[in-house]
């Protein structure tokens, strides 16, 4: 009885971390592939290892949605490329969405799941990432890996250049913010 | 020790020829060469930063399958040499198996976080902390032989408790309340659980451990709990749900004392048993006096009180003096919450200066004179 227990104590670690690893395996390879454009992010280097945090900045996502909790969104497009990112609000509809995405209250980020996400990358990587969001004028690309079941992995990040348009619009819309600031308060004796 | 101070012992007419040549006999058995141990010891860490540093340069050069399997296969290696050559490990000393399981515990560990770094997997701590209990803590628990690996076991079961707890304290609720104070009253069950063992299995130190590391939890949550409810910290926001949950708690540190008394009926027993009772009471009495002034102090010197009683009658010194010192330093601390506006004056200062000198003197007077002689294995 004793050896058994001892036997069976053994196996079962080195069963279940591999049982784990295969399952991590088959999960990750699942799945299409999208690239989604991304808005600040932040290197981090805690002890679970060096990640990039980043917001997601889905096309055709209403701007006026900010503050509203994000469960989740139907994609819409020809992978990679997304044309349209859509709230939908409740189970049944998504079951008929082609290409959903669900928060996982669980993850990390719970509820903000679809909003924030990670990448974990090696050291130096972090490093050169951090030095080009320095530049303005590129964007950051993430693609992630989206399943069925509504689950998604980010899987890599790059940079692209911003296009004549898309430089017009960011300097329009950061005269805009400052135009938006109260001016400076008059200073009286 | 070289042997010219023997030497010149004998040329000194202090000690014979016999006891010279029994002396230095006796040090050339015991040499430890501590200056040869440190060369290799320094050569060893080198060669280890080195080895981890050149890993850590080229970690992302490095595939993930690869760095997994290696992960993997260390894991592997430490198991199959505690499964497989159990006559070897007994021949080494007896830190080495301890070691063993403690680094497959922790290569096990990080093994979860490998896996979230290479397939960028994201889940709330608990989730990998609990799963790890399930896949090693039975292997550690019929292996451990002492504090390092009940430690392990202990703490991680307690973080991952508290982590669970800590992801769901957004979301109200009586039942939700009921069922965290549930899992974070969980680990003092290890208190009688160890104790039962102890007396049955072969390996008694580590059950042994066991029980005093349940009923270290049971004592610091019940000394938590009032030093929360002095500075009006204890959850009264849902009043009744939050005097459930405690209550729920205080039940349950109960329950473990009275179980613990019952199975080891000794006086070693029944004191430690008595002791997790009392902290539940501890537990229980600290809502209604949350945020009262004195009342929370007193309960955190009663609990100590008790348990320095009970080390008197038990016979642990270090337990005693141990209750003893945070009796004397919770009366300080009640000092200067009582007499705040005293510290603004130089006069005060003195006499504050002069209480606290008194308390630390009494104390050690206490703890010196009335400490158990002998340290009893609890």
């Amino acid at each position: 009885m004793n050896r058994a227990a001892r036997l069976v104590a053994a196996v079962l670690p080195l069963a279940g971390v591999a049982g784990l690893w295969a399952i991590s395996d088959h999960t990750y390879r699942q799945g299409t592939d999208w690239e989604v454009p991304i808005m600040g992010y932040d290197p981090r280097d805690l002890l679970r290892g060096h990640y990039v945090e980043f917001s997601y900045d889905w096309p055709g996502l209403d701007e006026a949605r900010l503050g509203q909790p994000l469960d989740d969104l139907c994609l819409s497009g020809n992978a990679p490329v997304i044309t349209r990112a859509e709230p939908v609000g409740d189970d049944t509809a998504l079951a008929t969405c082609p290409h959903p995405l669900r928060a996982n209250p669980a993850a990390v980020y719970g509820r903000e799941s679809l909003r924030q996400g990670r990448l974990y990358v090696g050291q130096d990587r972090a490093m050169a990432l951090q030095q080009q969001l320095q530049n303005r004028d590129q964007c950051g690309i993430v693609t992630i890996r989206q399943r069925a079941d509504g689950s998604f992995t980010p899987l890599a990040i790059r940079f692209r250049p911003l296009t004549a348009e898309e430089k017009a619009a960011r300097d329009a819309q950061s005269e805009r913010a400052e135009e938006l600031l109260p001016p400076p308060a008059a200073i009286t004796r | 020790m070289g042997t010219r101070k023997i030497e010149a012992w004998h040329k000194a007419g202090v000690i014979d020829a016999a006891t010279r040549d029994r002396l230095i006999a006796h040090e050339a058995a015991h040499a430890r060469p501590i200056a040869l141990w440190a060369v290799f010891g320094i050569g060893a860490l080198a060669i280890g930063l080195g080895l981890v540093s050149v890993v850590a340069a080229n970690w992302e050069d490095i595939p993930g399958g690869v760095r997994l399997g290696v992960h993997l296969t260390l894991i592997a290696a430490g198991v199959a040499t505690l499964a497989t050559r159990p006559q070897r490990l007994a021949a080494l000393p007896p830190f080495a198996e301890e070691a063993l399981l403690f680094v497959i515990g922790a290569l096990g560990l990080t093994f979860f976080g490998h896996l979230g770094q290479v397939y960028q997997t994201a889940s709330p701590l608990w989730q990998p902390l609990a799963l790890w209990l399930v896949l090693f803590a039975p292997l550690l628990l019929l292996m451990g032989r002492g504090l390092t690996v009940a430690s392990a076991v202990m703490g991680v079961l307690i973080w991952a408790l508290w982590d669970y707890a800590g992801h769901h304290a957004a979301v109200s609720g009586t039942a939700l309340a009921l069922w965290l104070a549930l899992v974070t009253a969980l680990p003092v069950v290890a208190a009688p659980l160890g104790g039962w063992l102890r007396q049955t299995s072969a390996r008694p130190d580590f059950w042994r451990r066991v029980e005093q590391l349940g009923l270290a939890y049971a004592v610091a949550g019940a000394a938590l709990a009032s030093v929360l409810a002095s500075t009006n910290a204890l959850d009264d926001k849902a009043a009744l749900s939050g005097f459930a949950a405690m209550g729920l708690r205080a039940a349950i540190g109960c329950g473990a004392g009275l179980a613990l008394m019952a199975a080891r009926p000794g006086m070693s027993g029944r004191m430690a048993g008595a002791i997790i009772a009392g902290a539940g009471l501890v537990v229980l009495l600290a809502v209604p006096l949350n945020g009262h002034d004195f009342l929370p102090a007193l309960l955190f010197m009663a609990l100590w009180t008790g348990i320095a009683a009970a080390a008197l009658k038990a016979g642990w010194r270090g337990v005693f003096q141990l209750a003893v010192g945070m009796v004397a330093l919770r009366l300080i601390i009640v000092s200067f919450e009582l007499a705040s506006d005293l510290l603004l004056s130089g006069f005060g200062l003195i006499i504050a200066g002069l209480l606290i000198l008194g308390i630390g003197w009494a104390a050690l007077k206490v703890s010196r004179t009335y400490a158990p002689e002998s340290e009893d294995v609890a």
